[in-house]
């Protein structure tokens, strides 16, 4: 019968599995037993916005800047990269391709580093010695490899603009934050998650206070609608709109702390700390909440965009009107 | 010492499976289909037992020492049992043993090589572990209190799932500790014990059958990983990490062991009129209903296809078919009533499935492009205003079944050589369990197509997390059972004769 002799050429797929068996296990104790951002394949995809970075950064006249691309040659980057390096260049800009042997040299005097291949030469970066060369403080990276928090202790300001190919709850500084949270934190304490300003993205990995739940359990984490910010990945479209139509941030004076334990960059315009609504203290107050997290929503976990401040402390701010 | 639990499970979980299952003389096996039975068995007894007792508003500690004292009082019964009858071994041969061997090490090690890492599994099954751990029962705010003040609540996904795996998460975490890789320890043997109990359930039609169902299914690739090689050879880089693994925390695989070693069950309750073999097989559809909401669905199906399969003779045992019923409301009970305590924030099937839904959506009707991703709204936007047939539901779910059953890497030849198998004859459905089985299978596959027909979510992107393939993977076990029926029905095997061990026993069904 067919069927018995299909069913014995399902051993051919069998081995297959034997295969995937053994490679998943000869890799696993390559790294260590724990999953390694480094083994997944990265996404050819990257976000537009560099050249809208920059022009933040510089205003429309690049004269004098110096961005520096970590990458080969032009010919061979992705076309959204290529586009940005040629914007670049229409507003005046000096734009230099670095091969992986002459990052640093390349690197001297640059306003704008622009991480472009993945290679570890280009992703594993040297931040102080970058910081004695370089003359801005920016990176963009379009290969979500480039661990930012490293990059922030050294003062530079990394914008990824890449998707990462690994879940989020991976993310180095994400997990330092969790660390840190988990230090300052009692077990039996609350805390409510409060955006600092205008949710500008919907993309499902800006979920953070989702895999912030799971690990800071058995502490309490609190947002605003949490049915539709915990469900399927299209109720949280709806919820970035309503929370944005919502802005519980407007009338509020954001606040710029100088003691930021987790971040060099306290200068940086990404900081999320800002006064409380009168609702939102309210509400902090009748769920027992000892903590605030303000978050700036980002695909990409920057420690920057974080802050963890006692309830005590923002609810000062409000009756101050400090800025 | 975070290992501590989950190896303690082991013993404790297979020690009531094992005083459970008759005899061996009156249920013959060998070793390997005696622990997978075994250990299905009391796992879905742990879950079916803690489920009741959360329910019951009692917390999680309870649940932990009544099982391991059940566990200590089976071992001791066990250790007494002096009439257990001797094993019978199904005659594999060494490449046979050895491919089986790797297959079911290979699974059990490398779902503990790697910590959980998975959406799923860590956001809706181990979050709930932990609720269990540290709260003592999921009646507690970090569930319930999803609607607070102002607005303000707890975050939570899928607040009412079952919750089988997290109790066989805490229990494992209960003694030394949370750990996101130690948890897993429970979870581990769902591949290796399928085949087994495939096994199990065909041995009384021919060793040979037995054999040939329990390699298809431990060969079908999905009970490790969906879609391998895809990609290329990077696949093999990523071994273990992507979402493509099967393996780890998620609840497919345990519902589809589970409802693997329920059907063999009742098959084998009908062929030997055992009522203690109907009761387990109820016990085990109840564990496959705390594993995943669809466990409760496939045992629904598997009720009605026993009533459908009763039209032509020679019928199913009745009183065995009423016990195996009777346990099952027994076991899910619990769950259900407890589920209605639970906020239902996303899925309500029960309220789509409507006639006049089932009715637009087969008439041609489209995806809701509201519930669409931006970028892929797009997509379906225009295939509407072309009038493309991709713009039908019917017609996507229809490819994306057809596309799983042809897409050999993940399944093998499995779907061929399940339609193949298909009691379509008379001839064979004059056969009772092939008849059976062959109802559970396209039942089953009936109903997915149904709900997929009528969710209200975005299908393509439902089709991007991997729905319908972990859907089918449920049904890769009871696939097996039905093909090795055929084999052995249609005499493709020359040892094809009813086992020794199986001479005296009584004729399936009543004629």
């Amino acid at each position: 019968m067919l069927a018995s002799r299909l069913a014995r050429l399902q051993v051919v797929f069998g081995l297959l599995a034997v295969v995937y068996l053994t490679a998943g296990l000869v890799q696993a104790a390559r790294d260590g037993f724990f999953p390694d951002r480094k083994r997944y394949a990265p996404w050819s995809f990257s976000v537009p916005g560099a050249l809208q970075v920059a022009t933040q950064l510089y205003g429309k006249d690049f004269t004098g800047k110096r961005f520096v691309f970590l990458a080969r040659d032009e010919a061979e980057i992705d076309p959204m990269e290529r586009r940005f390096a040629q914007g670049a260049r229409r507003l005046g800009a000096e734009v230099e391709f670095a091969p992986p042997d002459r990052v640093y040299e390349a690197a001297r005097g640059a306003d704008l580093l622009v991480v472009v291949e993945e290679e570890p030469e280009y992703v594993d970066l040297d931040f102080d010695r970058l910081a004695q060369v370089m003359r801005g403080r920016q990176i963009v990276d379009y290969t979500a490899l480039v661990e930012d928090g490293l990059g922030d202790q050294a003062g530079f300001e990394v914008l990824s603009l890449g998707r990462p190919p690994f879940p989020p709850w991976l993310d180095p500084e994400f997990r330092r934050f969790v660390e840190y949270v988990k230090e300052n934190v009692p077990e039996d304490e609350a805390i409510l998650l409060v955006p600092g300003g205008p949710l500008s993205t919907e993309t499902p990995r800006a979920r953070w206070f989702l895999e912030l739940n799971y690990e800071l359990f058995p502490r309490r984490l609190y947002i605003h609608d949490p049915v539709g910010a915990s469900g399927y990945v299209m109720e949280f479209f709806r919820w970035v709109r309503e929370q944005n139509r919502r802005a519980p941030w407007q009338g509020q004076v954001g606040v710029r702390i100088e003691d930021r334990p987790l971040t060099n960059l306290d200068a940086s315009n990404s900081a999320p700390t800002r006064t409380l609504s009168r609702e939102e203290l309210r509400a902090a107050r009748e769920l027992g909440v000892d903590w605030i997290i303000f978050w700036r929503p980002v695909a990409d976990f920057r420690l920057v965009d974080y802050e963890l401040i006692p309830l005590e402390r923002a609810a000062g701010w409000r009756r101050r009107g400090r800025r | 010492m975070s290992w501590l639990g989950g190896i303690l499970f082991l013993p404790v979980a297979t020690a009531i499976g094992r005083a459970l299952l008759p005899s061996r003389a009156a249920l013959p096996r060998s070793r390997w289909e005696e622990l997978a039975a075994s250990y299905l068995l009391g796992a879905s007894l742990v879950c079916v037992w803690g489920t009741a007792l959360i329910a019951a508003r009692l917390t999680f500690p309870l649940v932990f020492w009544s099982t391991l004292a059940l566990g200590a009082a089976a071992l001791i019964f066990q250790l007494r049992r002096r009439d257990d009858g001797a094993l019978a071994p199904l005659g594999w041969s060494r490449p046979q043993a050895g491919l089986l061997g790797a297959l079911a090490v290979g699974s059990v090690l490398l779902t503990v090589a790697l910590p959980l890492n998975e959406f799923d599994p860590i956001l809706h099954f181990a979050y709930r572990a932990k609720i269990l751990l540290y709260q003592g029962t999921v009646l507690d705010e970090a569930l319930l209190g999803m609607e607070g003040p102002l607005g303000y609540g707890r975050i939570a996904t899928h607040p009412n799932y079952p919750i089988g795996l997290p109790i066989l998460e805490a229990w494992a975490a209960f003694p030394g500790g949370w750990s996101d890789r130690w948890v897993q320890i429970p979870l581990a043997f769902w591949s290796a014990s399928m085949p087994a109990v495939v096994a199990l359930g065909l041995r009384h039609r021919s060793r040979p059958a037995a054999r040939l169902g329990a390699l298809l299914v431990a060969c079908t690739p999905m009970l490790y990983v969906s879609d391998f090689l895809h990609h290329g050879l990077v696949d093999l880089r990523q071994a273990g990490l992507t979402n493509d693994a099967i393996l780890g925390g998620g609840a497919d695989l345990p519902v589809a062991a589970t409802f693997t070693l329920a059907c063999a069950l009742v098959v084998l309750s009908w062929r030997r009129g055992s009522l203690r073999l109907a009761a387990l097989a109820g016990l085990a559809f109840g564990g496959a209903a705390t594993f995943k909401n669809e466990g409760t669905a496939l045992t629904a199906v598997a009720l009605i296809a026993v009533a459908c399969a009763s039209v032509l003779r020679p019928r199913p045992r009745l009183r065995p078919t009423l016990v195996t019923a009777a346990v099952c409301a027994l076991t899910i009970g619990p769950w259900l009533a407890l589920r209605a305590e639970l906020p239902n924030i996303d899925e309500d099937y029960g309220s789509q499935l409507t006639l006049a839904n089932v009715m637009e959506k087969l008439g041609g009707g489209g995806e809701p492009l509201d519930m669409a991703p931006p970028g892929m709204a797009e997509e379906s936007r225009r295939y509407a205003e072309e009038g493309s047939p991709l713009a039908q539901r019917r017609v996507t779910v229809g490819l994306a079944f057809g596309e799983e059953f042809v897409d050999v890497l993940s399944w093998g030849v499995l779907w061929f050589a399940v339609f193949l198998a298909l009691p379509v004859t008379r001839r064979r459905l004059a056969d009772l369990e092939w008849r059976w089985l062959g109802l559970v299978v396209f039942g089953a596959l009936l109903m997915y197509a149904l709900v997929l027909l009528i969710t209200p979510w975005f299908f393509p992107s439902l089709r991007l997390k991997g729905i319908p393939e972990r859907l089918l993977l449920h049904l890769v076990g009871v696939s097996g059972l039905l093909v090795g029926a055929a084999a052995a029905r249609l005499g493709a095997w020359p040892e094809v004769v009813a086992a020794a061990d199986d001479a005296d026993a009584p004729p399936i069904g009543e004629a």
